[in-house]
């Protein structure tokens, strides 16, 4: 199973990717921004994708727009990990086609727990 | 002719707010940090300080503009760095920043979301990250700050809530 993850600071990717390697899973892609995520994902297909929302070039919310208007990335999972708490954000970014949310700061097992779950959606 | 003083006076900081700061601090350091920091009393800033080699600022707007800043040695950024990636602070290199500004973007995230809970759309910048030799942020003299000191694993840290009118 391969997971993109995207995120602009390069500690976060790396705390993800840390976490679900403790899980079991091994690989992994990684962008920096939606605009690199969207390259990424034209070169190789992922099964899961886990995404920040706040971030140059091309946030998590257009990111995910552009996912589910190509035919091709339409039904992967989306997890976007971020600090927007707020009821407003959380029901923009389900309407924009995300899967589920972790809200920072999160423990290891949320994430476990959350990417378990949308990949059996 | 004749010449209008303005006199300024900084706005207080709510205790609510400093209250807020020290527990999202805690709440980050507790869940990404795996650590529990010790708080000491908060206490308002003063001139020239707070002093620091390494400070990670993140800027809020909402009902008011707040800045947090995170003042810390490269030693202890290094230290907070290796237990946010899971290694021993000698192991971090010119990663720290990046680190330093993730951690100031999630306690500023935090600090946010428990505002917003009391009302209010509240906004944050993404985190900036300076680093020299005793850094000092020069504020004008109308805005409040208190300084709310933090002894992590790696030493100390000074978290400041810098309130504007």
């Amino acid at each position: 199973m391969k997971f993109l993850v995207v995120d602009d600071s390069s500690t976060m990717r790396r705390i993800v990717i840390n976490t679900l390697t403790k899980a079991g899973y091994s690989e992994f892609a990684e962008a920096g921004n939606g605009s690199e995520a969207v390259d990424q994902l034209t070169k190789s297909p992922v099964d899961c994708v886990i995404t920040d929302w706040n971030m140059p070039v091309m946030n998590g919310l257009e990111f995910v727009r552009a996912m589910r208007a190509n035919a091709t990335t339409k039904t992967v999972p989306v997890l976007m990990v971020t600090t927007n708490a707020a009821k407003d954000d959380i029901l923009e970014a389900l309407k924009a086609g995300v899967n589920d949310y972790v809200i920072k700061p999160f423990t290891p097992d949320v994430i476990k727990a959350k990417v378990t779950a949308v990949m059996c959606k | 002719m004749s010449t209008t003083r303005v006199m300024t006076e900084a706005p207080p900081v709510p205790d609510h707010m400093v209250r807020s700061l020290v527990e999202s601090t805690r709440e980050v350091f507790e869940t990404m940090l795996f650590q529990v920091p010790v708080s000491h009393p908060p206490r308002p800033a003063v001139s020239r300080e707070p002093r620091a080699d390494v400070v990670a600022t993140i800027h809020l707007t909402g009902p008011c503009r707040a800045v947090i800043g995170l003042y810390c040695s490269e030693p202890v950024a290094k230290s907070m760095a290796g237990s946010m990636l899971g290694l021993e602070a000698t192991e971090i290199g010119d990663e720290f920043p990046d680190a330093l500004g993730e951690l100031a973007n999630m306690i500023g995230g935090s600090f946010r979301n428990r505002m917003a809970e009391g009302g209010g759309t509240w906004a944050i910048s993404v985190p900036t990250v300076n680093i020299g030799s005793g850094i000092i942020t020069h504020y004008p003299t109308d805005v409040g700050r208190v300084i709310c000191p933090f002894d992590s694993k790696g030493g100390e840290m000074l978290l400041e809530l810098v309130l504007r009118r």
